[in-house]
């Protein structure tokens, strides 16, 4: 029932409301842990270019870091509209 | 009666620095690779000859990098196509509708979701591409390797070590935009160290055959300042 509800285009009003209900929060808290671990993902980023741009000093490096917050702040933002949109 | 030999205290010997014969070359009075290069400031580039305002952490003092050298940007094309193919992923199955079940703050979360997946991807591509360095100096070879994000290694072997040099180019791409490998012997701790498809491999080899020839010189002629 499950599997048909995914792999079918047909509306959700086809589906039983309860199984519905059950994916849906399933779906949400999928989203939710994989956002946290991207999130995670974007602070490990963060730190390896702090430690590359030590290995090799080029003029770059302060804008590489600057995409490493950029990143970071865009990931922590999604978290945040997928805590108050799902 | 004779003079009483009064002894003149010694002159106090100065110090003198014992100036060697020969100063160190630059690398343009013994490359005619180099003597050809402009010095670059382009942080950007894959081939970065006598850079300026760059650096690595372990340079000692009067160690000057004479070539950076990145993987040839033809190579990167791979995963870039990956990511823009990634982005019209949704495009085309948009009209298939095949996440018509899902309310639309769902299908909003799955795109915002994908997109920052696909922005992750190119930064760390490109992170992997930049920070993935060879650099030779007028002392040593180091290769940079930046695998992933919780892995790199810093390999450096003295250029007086260095056994045999090897330029190696194979495959359409390659020779058209005429990039390869170079393979470098060294009867350092690392045997072999691999520049893998850096721009024009036959100069780089070159290159390093002249510092290993105006290392013997130095050699020879007795070590410089």
């Amino acid at each position: 029932m499950l599997w048909q509800a995914v792999v079918s285009s047909t509306p959700s009003s086809s589906i039983p409301p309860e199984v519905n209900q059950f994916l849906l929060m399933f779906i949400k808290w999928c989203l939710i842990v994989l956002m946290i671990f991207y999130v995670a993902f974007a602070g490990v980023v963060i730190r390896q270019i702090q430690i590359m741009r030590q290995t090799l000093v080029t003029t770059f490096s302060p804008i590489l870091k600057i995409l490493g917050f950029v990143h970071f702040a865009l990931a922590f933002l999604v978290l945040l509209v997928f805590f108050s949109i799902l | 009666m004779p003079d009483i030999f009064v002894a003149h205290p010694e002159p106090k010997t100065e110090k003198v620095r014992v100036k060697h014969k020969h100063r160190r070359r630059g690398i343009d009075d013994y490359s005619t690779v180099m003597r050809l290069e402009k010095p670059s400031s382009n942080p950007l580039s894959w081939f970065v000859p006598k850079p300026q305002r760059m650096g690595f952490s372990t340079q000692s003092a009067g160690e000057s990098i004479i070539l950076l050298l990145r993987q040839h940007p033809v190579t990167q094309i791979r995963w870039s196509l990956t990511a823009l193919l990634a982005s019209v992923i949704p495009l085309i199955f948009s009209p298939i509708d095949f996440m018509g079940f899902l309310p639309a703050n769902y299908k909003l979360a799955l795109y915002l979701g994908w997109y920052l997946m696909i922005i992750g991807f190119v930064l760390e591509s490109f992170l992997k591409w930049f920070f993935n360095v060879y650099i030779i100096t007028d002392e040593r070879i180091i290769d940079v390797d930046f695998m992933s994000l919780i892995y790199k290694n810093i390999s450096a072997a003295k250029i007086d070590k260095i056994e045999d040099t090897t330029a190696t180019t194979g495959g359409f791409l390659a020779s058209l935009f005429n990039y390869g490998t170079v393979t470098i012997q060294t009867a350092a701790e690392r045997r072999e160290f691999e520049f893998s498809n850096v721009p024009l491999p036959n100069k780089v080899t070159k290159l390093i055959n002249e510092l290993i020839l105006e290392e013997e010189r130095e050699k020879i002629e007795g070590r410089v300042i």
